[in-house]
């Protein structure tokens, strides 16, 4: 197993947004987490990469225990995250935002190396490589922030809400992205209020309300589950 | 007014714009990486005032080489500083911390600092005002306008420092993980780097370009236990004449609140201090967030 979560819970203040929440990701597995605003999408992704301190339980990755780790250093075990918000660095130019990416690469050939593969993908990116970041279009700062993330050469990497505030046809765009992040061998957890997008992409899924699981299984089966398609689907 | 006199005026003003483009640079690098609006900044001009005379005055090394020490020994202060005091502190925040809680609480740990480090000095130095002799005492004769060369290198090295710390933001890995860093630190954690030791490196650097400024200053300034009080305040206006976060506008701010002082204190006397203020309340009634300030909510 890649990723394993064992009954964690986290606490914010006084405030308990997870318990007892156990998940796990496969090699090569999408895995989506759905729910609600508020649900704990977002934390279980921040408890993962050490962003937020477990309460209880234990996260291990590649059977060793991460939780307690520092964020840095989870990232170099090769847990990526992209954030809530997608976060590029705005006042930076585009490949400044790559080089900070390829922190974690050992030498100078190669971060080349890996820029030259961004390019290759991204081909966008390599056209606006000396525009200010916050210049980009929402697309594109998605583009980017995937690019970056892809950078730190991860063996998992987390999503959180790649879709918010794009359009359709880039919603799309940004799922074939996501697919073919998966078919290098990168196991992904895509956390999305577009549930729809996130189901089809994905073989499992969690649903969680109110910071508990309330559902798992094949994420297939869930597009037909009456209660998600009520409940998350739009009827 | 003569011509003379407008050159030496305009000279005078650079050189009191340069020191205070170098001690809002390093105000500005602090508080944007660290969030900390750091009271005592004056100090560690100070400070660097007081190594410089170590190292030039009693040990009788080279001028340069005495203001590079003084730079490196306040990059250590500052990143022990940072260690010792901040980083403690910060431990001690929580969730519930807010962000205008914590500005609140690590200025007020400035201001201990500012105090331990003032009474520090006078505890060892004393209260009597040193002074180093110049090292470049000619007066240079520029188509017959008498300028001290004293004037000319500081605004000279002051330059030189601006050109190295751009190249050090823009140009280095380094500086482009500061630059980062003070923007979101957790973006740049989540790829892989240790961002306590950018914060640690953001005090230090801050510190050395206050510790620089107050060495440079040394051959025309009197050093004395109270000489960063005084720049404190007017470092904080320039930050503000000039904007939060804007290398462009902390450099507009100095050269014109150097200007304001040079002529005001030519012309009208002490009461050229009055018209800095007016001048803060008027750009920050009309551009509260400065002359090139990034925050203008």
């Amino acid at each position: 197993m890649l990723l394993e979560i064992i009954d964690i819970a986290v606490h914010y203040g006084k405030a308990e947004v997870l318990r007892d929440l156990s998940l796990h990701v496969a090699e090569g597995e999408i895995v989506t987490i759905i729910g609600a605003n508020g649900a704990g999408k977002s934390t279980t992704l921040r408890a993962i990469s050490g962003l937020k301190s477990v309460s209880a339980g234990e996260i291990k990755f590649n059977g060793k225990r991460i939780s307690g780790l520092k964020s840095h250093e989870i990232v170099r075990l090769g847990i990526s995250h992209v954030p809530e918000g997608r976060r590029i660095l705005a006042p930076l130019s585009v490949m400044e935002n790559l080089e900070i990416g390829a922190y974690l690469r050992k030498s100078k050939k190669e971060a080349d190396s890996g820029f030259q593969n961004i390019f290759d993908h991204f081909p966008i990116l390599r056209e606006r490589k000396n525009q200010i970041a916050g210049s980009l279009s929402g697309g594109e700062q998605q583009m980017l922030a995937i690019a970056r993330a892809l950078l730190n050469q991860p063996r998992l990497m987390m999503m959180d809400e790649p879709s918010m505030g794009l359009s359709p046809l880039v919603v799309e765009q940004v799922g074939m992205i996501i697919k073919e992040i998966n078919g290098r061998g990168i196991s992904i957890i895509l956390v999305e209020q577009n549930a729809r997008m996130a189901l089809n992409l994905a073989q499992r899924a969690y649903v969680l309300e109110a910071g508990r699981c309330v559902l798992e299984g094949e994420a297939g089966a869930m597009v037909d589950d009456e209660r998600i398609k009520h409940a998350y689907l739009g009827g | 007014m003569s011509p003379g006199l407008f050159i030496q005026l305009i000279v005078n003003a650079l050189t009191i714009g340069s020191i205070y483009i170098l001690m809002v640079l390093g105000l500005d690098i602090i508080l944007r990486g660290t969030k900390i609006l750091n009271f005592a900044h004056g100090q560690l001009y100070m400070l660097g005032a007081y190594v410089l005379l170590l190292f030039f005055q009693t040990l009788n090394l080279n001028f340069a080489l005495a203001l590079i020490l003084s730079g490196a020994t306040l990059a250590l202060v500052g990143a022990l500083s940072y260690l010792g005091v901040f980083a403690v502190l910060s431990r001690r925040f929580t969730v519930s911390t807010t962000f205008s809680y914590r500005l609140l609480l690590s200025a007020m740990a400035s201001v201990g600092l500012m105090m331990i480090l003032q009474q520090g000095t006078l505890l060892c130095f004393g209260t009597q005002e040193r002074g180093i002799l110049s090292p470049f005492p000619q007066i240079i004769d520029v188509f017959g306008v008498r300028i001290s060369l004293t004037r000319v290198v500081i605004i000279f090295l002051s330059i030189l420092i601006c050109i190295g710390l751009f190249f050090l933001m823009y140009k280095t890995r380094f500086g482009k993980i500061m630059r980062a860093v003070s923007y979101d630190p957790e973006a740049v954690t989540l790829q892989g780097i240790n961002t306590f030791w950018i914060f640690v490196s953001c005090f230090a650097l801050g510190s050395a370009l206050a510790g620089l400024a107050g060495g440079i200053i040394a051959p025309l300034f009197s050093v004395t236990p109270s000489m960063g009080q005084n720049i404190i305040f007017m470092s904080f206006l320039v930050l503000l004449v000039g904007g939060i976060g804007s290398y462009r506008g902390t450099i507009a701010g100095g050269l014109l609140v150097g200007l304001l002082l040079s002529f005001g204190f030519q012309f009208l006397g002490g009461i050229a201090e009055l018209f800095v203020f007016i001048l803060v309340i008027v750009i920050l009634v009309f551009r509260p967030g400065g002359l090139l300030g990034e925050a203008t909510e």
